[in-house]
């Protein structure tokens, strides 16, 4: 698996470039809804402006056209049959020309318009002042003279008739031009919005192609635990995320191994307490009836007389059955161990205690003990009694192999030792003719013994013993030039009991 | 007139061992009684005749987490038990504290009679210096 420091730096990270990636989509997004707002409200301006300006002069030129061609029918009527109803109507019209041409000023916003609007009001007044003289002429039966004069006022009304067209071409091209404008500006949008729309495809790709390859895709190969086809190169989130998961998968295979040494520790444990059971039963069925030898034998010591021979096999059968006992009592021992009565007491107190029980011993083996100790070591959470028979047997031992006598040290000391913590180190060693290399691999194995009369126990009980308080025994080394075996118990702080 | 004679129950389950006993404390001029089993043991003790002192064996059928021990302490406080035992057989019990004397069994039977004796002469002062008055080994 790829560790962090096998990443080559990246400019940006996941995080900023996601961020980023992000940022630029809703600025995008609202860029594109800000403009087509923007038109919407041009678009209905620009219309509002032609409805109320543009179609509206459009309007009122018609409606100037229409009652200046009333104006002149009803002259025309009145010219015919002098019926006084046609120049009533004509007073109306007048009226109404006057009203639409006031309305048409007052919604004029070009100063051409009111310039044509001026000139259709000084034209207006020209055409009704001679309008009215005609009808005056015909009142009064002056007819060749008003039909004179009616011809004139023909070209007044097509001179007022031409403003009005011109008035209404005027508007006629404001519109043509906001159409122009209105055409434009769609197409500005339009291509505005297709580079929108672009912008946001192509973003919105970067971002995916981010979320999948960077993102989901590890994560997809992470949760196939697909430990070779994981990115070589990840970073920030992403990177941690894969150290995590990697170290909790580290974790739970050490915790698989722990589970599966437990298992073949339990299953030997279980194999163990089986051949103790048989070993603690058949050295129970043997132990009394060898009392009663022993008592016998006890008996017959008191009252015969031997000689020297029969002495001597007396000797070798009480010898004998003492080493059965003892056999025994190590089977016993084995199958049922006593309870740990732990309590806080430092390694170093119990190496004096067991020098002090062992010296007699020590000294008629010729052996020399020499404590290497810095400091006293601190307090641990042990049996005391129990740790003494771990450090007597290895001590024992280390005489029994020295026939000659010899030189066993102890070497004290603290050590950090992960995942433990720290423990109270002591490494037993002799200079002995060492182990045998076939006995190596066998010292801590019940039943296992390089001595004649050993029953092979004293070890694997010692072992068991430091295993139940959290620690271990170690055979450290061992050849000719002798035999060291390294105990370690956790300190108070980091004691750990397995079992009692 | 004559003394009472001491009476030493023996609980033991190896009958060569009862018989070993029963010699070795019948040279003391001590009755010897001997029983098997924990049933024996209370059905001689409820049977009226006193016992000054019991040796008691723990691997005794039965006798699973001392439990004959206890009843027997409990039950007859007033005749003082013995123990003689293995020591790995001793129970990590509080009852263990109201025996009179405790014995490793071993092939040494001198230490369980010297032992029977000091019982005897703590919890019986006259009978035993009587006894040994008239030629009792103690």
């Amino acid at each position: 698996m790829t560790k962090s420091n096998n990443m080559r730096p990246r400019f940006f990270s996941l995080r900023v470039k996601l961020l980023l990636l992000l940022a630029v989509l809703v600025l995008s997004t609202l860029a594109g809804a800000g403009t087509t707002l923007w038109y919407v409200g041009a678009t209905q301006n620009l219309f509002q402006r032609m409805e109320k300006y543009d179609i509206e002069a459009l309007l009122f030129a018609q409606e100037l056209e229409k009652e200046l061609m009333a104006q002149q029918g009803l002259t025309t009527y009145y010219s015919l049959d002098y019926d006084e109803v046609w120049l009533t109507r004509l007073q109306d019209h007048n009226k109404q020309f006057e009203n639409l041409l006031n309305r048409a000023r007052e919604s004029n916003y070009l100063n051409q318009g009111r310039h044509i609007l001026n000139r259709i009001e000084s034209g207006y007044i020209r055409y009704i002042h001679s309008r009215d003289e005609v009808i005056y002429l015909y009142k009064n039966n002056l007819v060749e003279q008003a039909v004179a004069l009616h011809g004139d006022i023909r070209e007044k009304f097509q001179s007022l008739f031409d403003l009005c067209e011109q008035y209404k071409k005027l508007h006629q091209e404001r519109i043509n031009t906001d159409a122009a404008f209105y055409k434009d500006q769609a197409r500005v949008l339009t291509v505005f919005s297709l580079a929108a729309m672009a912008a946001t495809v192509m973003l919105a790709f970067c971002l995916g192609y981010i979320l999948f390859k960077r993102i989901l895709d590890p994560i997809r190969r992470l949760a196939k635990l697909e430990e070779s086809s994981v990115p070589a190169v990840l970073s920030g989130e992403m990177g941690e995320l894969s150290e995590r998961i990697q170290g909790l998968l580290d974790d739970a295979e050490h915790a698989h191994k722990m589970l599966q040494e437990s298992r073949d520790q339990v299953l030997q444990s279980e194999k163990l307490a089986t051949v103790g059971k048989l070993a603690a039963g058949v050295a129970h069925s043997i132990r009394n009836p060898l009392t009663s030898v022993k008592m016998r034998l006890f008996s017959l010591e008191r009252s015969l007389n031997l000689d020297s021979i029969q002495k001597e096999d007396f000797d070798v059968i009480s010898e004998e059955i003492r080493h059965l006992d003892t056999i025994i009592r190590n089977f016993l021992e084995f199958s049922r161990p006593p309870k740990l009565k732990p309590q806080l007491v430092s390694p170093s107190d119990l190496v004096d205690g067991t020098l002090t029980l062992l010296s007699h011993r020590l000294e008629s083996s010729g052996v020399t003990v020499t404590i290497c100790r810095k400091n006293v070591l601190p307090v641990v959470n042990a049996d005391p009694e129990q740790f003494k028979e771990v450090l007597m047997n290895l001590i024992l031992n280390a005489c029994d192999s020295m026939v000659d006598g010899g030189k066993v040290s102890i070497t004290e000391d603290v050590v950090s030792v992960v995942p433990h913590g720290k423990m109270a180190i002591l490494a037993v060693a002799d200079n002995g003719p060492g182990i045998p290399a076939s006995f190596k691999d066998d010292v801590f194995k019940p039943f296992h013994s390089t001595k004649e009369e050993g029953t092979g126990l004293g070890l694997s009980i010692a072992n068991r013993i430091m295993t139940e308080h959290g620690g271990w025994l170690h055979l450290k080394s061992s050849g000719p030039q002798g035999t060291t075996f390294v105990l370690a118990l956790p300190l108070k702080e980091s004691s750990t009991w397995l079992r009692s | 007139m004559e003394r009472p004679k001491v009476r030493v129950l023996i609980v033991e389950p190896n009958p060569r061992m009862r018989d070993f006993l029963r010699r070795e404390f019948s040279k003391l001029n001590f009755l010897v009684e001997g029983v098997a089993s924990g049933e024996d043991l209370f059905l001689r003790l409820d049977s009226g005749e006193k016992v000054h002192v019991v040796v008691f064996a723990m691997d005794i059928p039965g006798n699973t987490e001392g439990v004959l021990q206890q009843q027997l302490v409990t039950n007859y406080p007033d005749i003082p038990v013995i123990l003689n035992a293995y020591l790995e057989d001793l129970p990590d019990s509080p009852f263990l504290r109201k025996v009179a004397a405790m014995v490793e069994k071993s092939g040494n039977p001198e230490n369980l009679i010297r032992m029977v004796s000091r019982v005897l002469e703590r919890y019986y002062p006259d009978l035993v210096e009587n006894g040994a008055q008239g030629g009792s080994n103690v």
